[in-house]
């Protein structure tokens, strides 16, 4: 299926569309100067459509701190489903969960080349004092 | 669950390293229906075990417990809807048996659901669950 734009979307619209067209593959969409915000193309393989209004990803973006290349941990990253909406946006993510069958989902299809991949709860993961920019407790706490 | 936020503390870099604390604000999802008139029909919630419950609540109390302990301070909170779409509500059923732990879709709701759906075609069924998102930085950098 080929969708072709004529006009720039809101996110609203944004989000109607990918449910209109249900089981989407990809969509890259590209507002101008004046809309500045771009989404890169994703890929669902999974049935069910997560978060397609993107709130969560916007909300987590929105509370990172302003660095160039934030180095983030993220706690409980299981098969990567957010880790790869926001690892583009930072420099540097280390991923850690100790669900092994996540994991094995997560770098299925690939993983992200500024994403680290580590099976280990938090309590066995060793990192020096002041070191990363953001800790994040994904669904984890 | 304290230990993993005090030793998250430690790796933070000054001055504006934070832990971002992200799960469910509610214990209970609810399972919606959507209208092709905009309304929206609540078909039920989640049973929800104990396990999940209890979860809930230590989560809960080890953020209290490093804020009172002065580690950290929470400096933002904000609250969304977070939405799950499935086909149907077989789909559904599957979904949370397989990739949730101490929650399940009922039968009563799970018939209802697809009652519902079978009464208006054009029905949009999804699984909504509030979702918080809070900013922890360290007290003494805060």
């Amino acid at each position: 299926m080929v969708v072709v734009l004529t006009a720039p979307l809101g996110a609203d619209d944004l989000a109607q569309l990918k449910f209109l067209i249900g089981r989407w593959q990809a969509i890259d969409t590209a507002a101008g100067e004046s809309g500045s915000f771009k989404r890169s193309v994703e890929r669902y393989t999974a049935r069910m459509i997560i978060d397609p209004e993107e709130h969560e990803v916007d909300a987590l973006l929105a509370r990172l701190p302003p660095v160039d290349r934030c180095a983030v941990v993220e706690v409980g990253c299981g098969d990567g489903r957010l880790t790869r909406r926001y690892s583009r946006h930072v420099g540097t993510v280390l991923a850690v969960d100790p669900d092994q069958a996540a994991l094995a989902a997560f770098r299925k299809d690939g993983i992200p080349g500024n994403v680290e991949v580590r099976e280990m709860p938090i309590d066995r993961l060793a990192l020096p004092d002041e070191s990363v920019d953001a800790v994040l407790f994904s669904w984890a706490l | 669950m304290v230990d993993a936020l005090s030793r998250a503390r430690r790796w933070l870099k000054a001055p504006s390293g934070r832990i971002i604390d992200l799960r469910p604000a509610h214990v209970v999802p609810d399972v919606e229906l959507g209208l092709p008139d905009g309304s929206i029909a609540h078909v039920g919630g989640l049973l929800v075990d104990d396990e999940r419950r209890q979860r809930h609540l230590a989560a809960d109390l080890a953020v209290l417990t490093v804020v009172r302990r002065r580690l950290l301070s929470v400096t933002g909170e904000q609250e969304f809807s977070f939405y799950r779409y499935p086909d149907s509500a077989d789909e559904l059923r599957d979904y949370i048996a397989t990739k949730w732990q101490h929650t399940h879709l009922d039968a009563v709701t799970h018939r209802r659901a697809g009652e519902m759906m079978r009464a208006d075609p054009d029905a949009r069924l999804w699984l909504r669950e509030q979702v918080a998102i809070r900013t922890l930085l360290p007290e003494a950098r805060s």
